[in-house]
């Protein structure tokens, strides 16, 4: 094909272009932006770039003048919209914008986005990008389309916005970003300047080509129709050379003059149009040198291209092509039938052949196909083919550009799929989902609606509202669903609808703005969701709550009152208020009758009194109530036979539909409760007669608490009163007691003062009269003859006698008053002993009577050394007393702690019988005996009481006629001492 | 030849107490009751003994005795109260509040004078 050129036809064609005059042609408006190599503004501010060069070519050749528009790639597209423009280069060719603009039919130039890396990188795949560092251009389509795949596969990197790809080269190159996505074009132009290589990563294929408003610029398109596909088919034409200066790769040094230099030449021609042939040697050589760079470009591309002829089969192709089906080298493939490598699928090798045919009959290809390697793995690839068209415009061969755009697919197939799964999602929802287009039009609505409505989804798509909902619904959410797309925010609207067949529905519609990629609203997702059941529950859990309420406030006062008028009270105004009736009243039993305890409202005045007793048998309801403890439900009373008793009451109170409620605890029925509506029947619900089964449940236990508080105030008050009356009488006796413990208190010590002067006026007197006996008997007042010596010794006697019974009465007064006191001392016991022998020796000899005293201890002793001895001679008296032959023996042991003395006699002994007296005041045994032996009665009696003073006791033992043997047992050492 | 005060209200047994220590070579003084003591302390008539009854019609014995043991006119004078009260505890009062000796009433004339000596 490269064979065919011809240099002149160009040349001459240059030549006319520049030498007719231009202003009679048509003025085109051409937008330029700035998208370097492909179309720029040069340092000279002149339009540059390959586009630039392209049309500027055909323009001459057409004679077209052309007028650079410059602008942003915003502006310009807005104005090739608005028709301001007639021709905007570079542009990416899509069905969308097939829509709004013209298209010249023949690719200019495919370029897509390919993924830079840094030179140490190991970035391999998709994949690989999580979390890297990745540079951008700033509102580049492929930056968002890229960032659209990355995306759908869940990779997440940070994106470096850049406002030019030299930047992004330079961040690369420093190290700032792991990777920088850059036009091919300006990639290949490039990448040679910067440390940085290329990914396997490519993105955004796109087929660039001239743009026009739409039918306004037909000619023109068809014109560069014509003119590139001659351009392409001739290798040394205008486009491979604009190619190879824009994209930089020509190599300088084997070039020599560059084309500049051809350029120069041409203007050398134009100007002298001279040495012609020299030029065109010149030229052809430089030619040669182009195809070659050609070649080598066509060669090491990374895009596959393939030739082939109208048979179908591979007559070259490049390295990348043969590697992208699996082969090491391009030639391995020349003749195999292209076919071979389509996969045989739907989109594979049928519609290959069918692309080849419309190929043929001269329509421009650019297909999605699944190809097939040679190890059988099929992938998707987008296609173009391009005619190469012989010198008569014949196609004579095809050029196939092949890119691999299986990961693209990929990402579309889980587009696709969760696509699908959202719709999936959304139509089996019972709510009506329906996603809003700008302009408001239904773009989607999901198979609730058909539900519902009964129309099919496709009804509404792409229709408004107004047009398919009547006014009185979308006027209520309309406000929403604009308030949505105008803030982005969410909206949320509640209307309720009034329904043909009655009743209403209550729906609630959510309006989800759903943002793109720059943060405005691409579309709202409207959701309607009926909550009318939802609001009929919760309306009847509202009521529940309210009746809830008013238990909760009556069982309050039931439970903190005691008071049983309150507690009755509160229960018919509760039962009023809880079931909307009329009125309420309880009756009590109490006695045969039940009474009428509380009303609500209250008894009308002359409400006659008969009627507040209730007999049973006259009314029936009530007693059935009573005997059944179940309520009873009297609908309406004109329906209902009722007894004459009955029938008064009802007509005093007006009462239509009755419930009558037992009072029940702990299986017993106390009374009646009975709820009614006045003058009109009302109809009642289970759920009320719940409610006031509930509420007279409590008001029962509250009124037996009543009851029980009633008795207990009843019972509290008596027993108050009862208290206060012996609490008077309790002061009286007190008061007594008072009196009469001062009385006593006051005796006691006229009692003691008693006997202290008794002790000392009656020793006074004896004091002289043993005084005075005891001098005359010593005859120291003269001698005394026998008889008066008899008589002054019973003078003696009888004195002595009487100083014992004083001594000893006053002694048992003090014991018997408590008021003895005790002296303890320290003292040897056996001193003490003999002391108390030595004084008894002559009474004991008179009697001639044996003492023995067996040996005592020597210790001291600590107790009551008076008392003590008392004891002891009261014991050893008593022995000589009622001995009157024999022996005495006085015997000490000591146990431990305790001391004990033993006086044993062998004198009369007494009657077992009469131990028990022994030790009681005045007893003497035998009565004669009192007159034979002189004694108080007193002795035993208080030695059995000192002896307890001094923590001990006496004991006897004796039989008649044998002696006895008294004991006196007492603690070695008293503790302490009474004072 | 030893003086000896009797302090004695009754009559009868102030004779019998003078009787029984007379025969016994005793000089004997006499007071019936408590000013005729402080008399003769204040015109410094010093008994070798002094038999002290308790109850006395102005001031009692006992009182008696704390008052000349206070005065710092004698206090080696014996006073031994000679008491027909025989409570118990009066034993005590007496010797707490000065008393030599304590004798209870009646008297034995067989053993007084061998008592009232034990305490010359």
């Amino acid at each position: 094909m490269i064979k065919n050129f011809k240099p002149f036809r160009i040349i001459i064609s240059v030549v006319i272009l520049f030498t007719i005059s231009i202003y009679a042609e048509p003025l085109i408006r051409v937008g330029l932006y700035e998208n370097s190599p492909k179309i720029f503004t040069d340092e000279k501010d002149k339009p540059a770039g390959f586009f630039i060069d392209i049309i500027d070519a055909i323009a001459r050749e057409e004679n077209w003048r052309l007028d650079y528009v410059s602008g942003t790639w915003q502006e310009c597209i807005e104005n090739l919209e608005k028709g301001e423009l007639d021709l905007l280069p570079d542009v990416a060719f899509s069905a969308e914008r097939e829509k709004i603009f013209d298209f010249n039919r023949e690719t200019v130039l495919i370029n897509w986005a390919q993924l830079y890396l840094t030179e140490a990188s190991t970035i391999a795949t998709l994949f690989d990008l999580e979390a890297k560092q990745v540079a951008v251009l700033r509102g580049d389509y492929s930056y968002t389309e890229f960032r659209r795949d990355l995306a759908d596969f869940k990779i997440q990197c940070d994106f470096i916005e850049c406002d030019s790809f030299r930047e992004i080269f330079q961040l690369l190159a420093n190290g700032a970003a792991d990777a920088g996505l850059i036009s091919r074009l300006y990639g290949i132009r490039f990448e040679k300047d910067y440390p940085v290589i290329k990914s396997p990563i490519v993105c955004c294929p796109a087929d660039l080509r001239f743009a026009a408003p739409k039918g306004q610029s037909g000619q023109y398109l068809q014109a560069i129709d014509r003119h590139i596909i001659a351009l392409k088919n001739d290798p040394r034409s205008y486009y491979y050379v604009a190619l190879d200066k824009r994209l930089g790769i020509v190599v300088e040094t084997e070039r020599g003059p560059d084309w500049y230099w051809i350029g120069g030449m041409i203007g050398l021609g134009l100007v002298a149009c001279v040495i012609i042939i020299i030029l065109v040697k010149i030229i052809h050589t430089n030619l040669e040198i182009v195809r070659v760079n050609y070649r080598d470009l066509y060669e090491n591309a990374p895009v596959a291209y393939f030739s082939i002829g109208r048979d179908g089969r591979i007559q070259h192709c490049n390295r990348a092509a043969a590697k992208l089906i699996g082969f090491g080298s391009p030639g391995m493939l020349k003749g195999l039938p292209i076919i071979d490598f389509y996969a045989n699928t739907g989109f594979g090798k049928e519609r290959a052949k069918q692309n080849f045919q419309r190929f043929l009959k001269g329509e421009a290809i650019v297909d999605e196909l699944q190809m097939q390697r040679k190890d059988g793995t099929i992938f998707w690839v987008k296609e173009i083919v391009n005619a190469v068209r012989d010198k008569h415009g014949w196609i004579g061969e095809s050029r196939l550009t092949v890119i691999d755009i299986s990961e693209q697919k990929y990402a579309e197939s889980a587009l696709i799929a969760s696509e699908e799964r959202f719709r999936l999602a959304f139509d089996n929802i019972p709510d009506v989902v329906v996603i809003y287009d700008k302009e408001l039009r239904i773009q989607y609505i999901n198979a609730a609606t058909t539900r519902i409505t009964g129309r099919l989804p496709a009804d509404f798509i792409g229709k408004r509202d107004d047009e398919v909902w009547p006014p009185e619904v979308y006027d209520s959410y309309l406000p929403s669903l604009k308030k949505a797309f105008e803030t982005g925010t969410l909206q949320t609207v509640q209307i309720e609808l009034s329904l043909a067949e009655g009743g209403v529905c209550n729906l609630r519609i959510t309006c989800i703005p759903v943002l793109d990629n720059d943060g405005a609203v691409r579309e709202v997702l409207g959701i309607t969701h009926d909550f009318t059941g939802q609001k009929q529950a919760e309306e009847a859990i509202h009521l529940k709550a309210q009746n809830l309420a008013i238990i909760l406030e009556v069982s309050k006062t039931l439970v903190s009152s005691l008071d049983l008028k309150t507690v009755l009270q509160a229960t018919t105004d509760g039962l009023v208020e809880l079931t909307g009736l009329d009125s309420a009243a309880i009756y009590l039993y109490e006695k045969e009758f039940l009474y009428l305890r509380a009303t609500t409202p209250p008894l009308p005045s002359g409400f006659p009194d008969n009627y507040r007793r209730v007999i049973l048998k006259d009314h029936p309801h009530i007693q059935k109530t009573m005997a059944s403890g179940k309520p009873i439900i009297v609908p309406d009373i004109k329906n209902t036979n009722l007894t004459p008793e009955e029938a008064q009451i009802a007509a005093v109170r007006d009462l239509r539909s009755i419930i009558y409620l037992p009072i029940k605890l702990h299986e017993k029925v106390s009374g009646t409760i009975i709820v009614a509506s006045c003058h009109e029947p009302r109809p009642i619900k289970t759920e009320v007669i719940n409610l006031c089964i509930t509420l007279a449940n409590l008001a029962a236990i509250a009124i037996e608490k009543g009851q029980y508080y009633q008795q207990i105030k009843q019972y509290t008050t008596k027993l108050e009163e009862l208290v206060s009356r012996r609490t008077v009488q309790i002061e009286k006796e007190k008061i007594a007691l008072e009196q009469a413990n001062q009385k006593l208190q006051e005796l006691d010590q006229l009692k003691s003062i008693f006997l202290a002067s008794m002790s000392h006026e009656l020793r006074t007197p004896l004091n002289s009269i043993i005084g005075f006996t005891g001098i005359m008997l010593m005859e120291l007042s003269g001698k005394l003859n026998d008889e008066q010596k008899k008589q002054m010794k019973m003078v003696k006697s009888s004195s002595a006698h009487l100083l014992s019974l004083i001594n000893d009465i006053l002694d048992i007064s003090k014991i018997e008053a408590g008021k003895t006191e005790i002296e303890v001392e320290t003292f040897s016991l056996s001193q003490t002993i003999t002391d108390v022998t030595d004084g008894i020796w002559n009474a004991a000899i008179e009697k001639n009577l044996t003492l023995q005293i067996r040996p005592v201890p020597d210790i001291l002793i600590t107790t009551d050394k008076r008392r003590f001895k008392q004891i002891l001679v009261n014991l050893l008296s008593n022995a000589v007393k009622y001995t009157d032959a024999g022996t005495i023996k006085v015997s000490v042991s000591l146990y431990r702690k305790t001391l004990a003395v033993s006086v044993k006699d062998s004198g009369i002994g007494i009657n077992s019988n009469d131990l028990s007296r022994l030790f009681q005041p005045f007893q003497q045994i035998d009565a004669s005996l009192t007159k034979s032996q002189e004694g108080t009665g007193l002795g035993l009696y208080l030695c059995e009481k000192i002896a307890a003073l001094l923590g001990g006791r006496i004991r006897v033992k004796s039989k008649s006629g044998q002696g006895s043997t008294f004991t006196v047992t007492i603690p070695k050492q008293l503790k302490s001492s009474k004072t | 030849m030893k003086t000896i005060l009797i302090v004695e209200d009754n009559e009868k047994n102030r004779y019998l107490m003078r009787f029984i220590l007379e025969k016994n070579k005793y000089t004997v003084w006499e007071a019936c009751n408590a000013q005729t003591v402080l008399d003769m302390m204040n015109q410094d008539r010093k008994p070798d003994a002094i038999l002290m009854d308790i109850q006395l019609p102005d001031i009692n014995g006992i009182e008696l005795t704390r008052i000349i043991r206070q005065s710092g006119w004698d206090g080696t004078i014996p006073i031994i109260a000679i008491t027909s009260y025989a409570m118990t505890g009066d034993r005590g009062i007496a010797l707490d509040a000065g008393c030599t000796g304590y004798i209870e009433k009646p008297i034995n004339p067989e053993t007084i004078i061998g008592e009232i000596e034990q305490y010359l």
